[in-house]
């Protein structure tokens, strides 16, 4: 590898970790934002547990914990990716970031890691508290696959967080969006209702959703029904797929974000 | 058949020649309410060489910023072309990126929340200046703007003056060869924004070639070698500011100051036989009227029939100034 290529990527992994600390400081400074990653899986649970506790079942709370704990995430991270952009646009930063010579996927990726991170923070809150509140057991059945599907789940939350904060970057509006995913992706990917309740055709959409497969390979890592490791793979592939996808929408985006003049503050 | 060192002098001789910016007939048009269509650049050429720092003036909406937009690759052009060294800043705007500075006027544009090493860190690590130069390069561009002893502070808490000068360590991080500068000196009181032309003047005499866009005419006369005056996103004059002072040659100014003044009125005043064009600036409670005409006319007791009625505090004739060039091409064919 030359010297030139390893200063790039010196630099690349650089403004990753700078960005990603920055994102940090101002998410945990947004009030909304605290309360979305933080209390809402919380209020989530809560309520599950207590539907959950009305049902007469008494089989795994674990994957109803886990099921808000990710209802919570996904949340999070798609205000968050949104939030992001719309700060930048903002504070007009958004047209000095896009004017430097990195791409587009680079300046937006901090965000994705940013809100990732702290739904790591806000699963193992709501484990915890399903735990103390509820007494919920603490039993991994395949503790070493849940330690790979929490963070190959998070990554696949942050990555379609992202894709869909691509649009941000084209229509100042397009936070509104934003909460137009927020239910369907719920409801699609097994986190409010089982998959297997949904229609058929419906059925083949959740499936292209890497958090389904997410939702699978937690709950079957810690409660042991299903294939975690093949629920990994898939999320691991969607992710990939998706990583691939954002990557030709944002140099499009950008491209009629370019043509439209809605980079700037409008 | 040319030799390969042949080749290689022509190679360099055509780098030379070309321009440090260059654009050619350049449109960028935008849509209104219910469909209209304006032009915010209407046919813009201009060249800057290398070396030379050329002044876009005119007054807002004009079409300046949408030109140096369109140059800092954050807009695409209608049609036409524009391009930095040779590279076109559509085709291959990623080598446009590399070669230019952006220094961006107002105090926004920068992460508020950091210090001003974190900023110019995190802009360091964008352009991919490689860790060893980083921290020496930003410590001689702090000196260089005057604000080391500063650099840890949160930029939220900087005056609009140091945040302009950080954005102009900033532009010049990756040592650019060009420098777009969008109205560096807006909002910015006149002793710092005579430290801020200082600083802009180093960079010419470092060799680097400026497009400064501004509506201040002097700011331009004292740091541009040429300047382009444009208006409602057509480019009206173009030349030294020596020359463009020359149009006022055998004016007179009538300043009048007075309340109430509207439209109507400017308007009235304009169609005055021998006035030239008209300047209304309000201050609050009152306004200025600068009425422009021929030394061989004397408008002063037409202009105060046109404004019978109204509260007139004062009155006075001077000879124009460079301001009132710029105001004059302006307004020319307002008339």
């Amino acid at each position: 590898m030359t010297a030139g290529r390893l200063d790039r990527l010196g630099t690349s992994a650089g403004f990753l970790a700078r960005a990603w600390r920055y994102e940090m400081r101002q998410l945990i400074r947004t009030r909304l934002y605290v309360f979305l990653a933080i209390l809402l899986p919380l209020i989530f649970a809560s309520m599950a547990f207590y539907m959950f506790r009305g049902s007469g079942k008494q089989d795994a709370p674990m994957s109803v914990a886990l099921s808000a704990a990710l209802m919570g995430m996904w949340s999070s991270t798609l205000l968050g990716s949104g939030n992001a952009i719309t700060r930048l646009r903002l504070m007009q930063l958004l047209e000095p970031l896009v004017a430097s010579p990195r791409s587009t996927f680079l300046v937006t990726l901090p965000f994705a890691i940013a809100t990732s991170s702290l739904g790591v923070y806000g699963l193992l809150v709501t484990l915890g508290w399903s735990a103390v509140l509820f007494d919920m057991p603490l039993h991994l059945e395949h503790p070493m696959l849940f330690f790979v599907a929490v963070p190959v789940t998070v990554v696949a939350l942050g990555m379609l967080g992202l894709l869909m904060a691509s649009a941000f970057i084209l229509y100042p509006t397009a936070q509104s969006l934003a909460n137009f995913f927020e239910f369907p992706v719920w409801m699609l990917s097994g986190m409010l209702v089982p998959i297997s309740t949904l229609p058929d055709p419906v059925q083949k959409i959740s499936y292209l959703l890497a958090p389904t497969w997410g939702v699978k390979a937690l709950t079957g890592a810690a409660v042991g029904n299903g294939s975690a490791a093949e629920a990994i793979g898939m999320c691991l592939l969607l992710t990939c797929v998706y990583l691939a996808i954002t990557l030709l929408l944002q140099r499009r985006f950008e491209w009629l974000a370019r043509s439209s003049g809605t980079l700037a503050l409008q | 058949m040319p030799s390969d060192l042949e080749g290689r002098e022509v190679q360099m001789l055509d780098s030379i020649a070309t321009p440090a910016i260059a654009i050619d007939d350049l449109t960028r048009t935008f849509k209104g309410p219910q469909g209209r269509v304006k032009h915010a650049i209407n046919g813009l050429s201009l060249r800057v060489e290398r070396g030379e720092m050329v002044g876009l003036l005119g007054p807002n909406g004009a079409g300046k910023t949408s030109t140096a937009k369109i140059l800092m690759t954050v807009l695409l052009p209608t049609s036409g072309k524009a391009g930095i060294l040779g590279h076109d800043v559509v085709r291959d705007p990623q080598t446009a990126r590399r070669v230019t500075g952006v220094i961006l006027g107002g105090d926004a544009g920068l992460y508020a929340r950091l210090t001003a090493v974190d900023n110019l860190l995190l802009f360091a690590d964008l352009y991919g200046i490689p860790y060893r130069e980083q921290k020496p390069r930003i410590r001689d561009l702090l000196d260089m703007v005057g604000l080391l002893g500063n650099e840890r502070k949160r930029v939220e808490s900087f005056s609009r003056g140091m945040k302009q000068r950080l954005h102009i360590a900033r532009g010049l991080l990756h040592d650019p060869d060009v420098v777009i500068l969008d109205e560096p000196s807006n909002g910015i009181d006149p002793v710092g924004a005579r430290e801020l032309r200082a600083l802009i003047r180093e960079q010419v005499r470092d060799g680097r070639s400026v497009l400064l866009t501004t509506h201040y005419m002097f700011e331009a006369d004292e740091l541009c070698d040429r300047v382009a005056v444009m208006r409602d996103g057509t480019k009206i004059a173009e030349g030294t500011p020596d020359s463009l002072k020359k149009q006022t040659d055998g004016q007179v100014v009538l300043t009048v100051t007075v309340s109430g003044v509207g439209e109507d009125h400017v308007g009235r005043l304009r169609a005055l036989p021998g006035v030239r064009s008209v300047g209304l600036t309000e201050h609050g409670g009152s306004q200025t009227l600068d009425v422009h005409s021929g030394q061989e006319t004397d408008v002063t007791a037409a202009v105060l029939a046109e404004l019978r009625g109204l509260s007139v505090i004062q009155v006075s004739k001077r000879e124009p100034t460079l301001e009132d060039a710029y105001v004059s091409l302006i307004s020319q064919d307002r008339r």
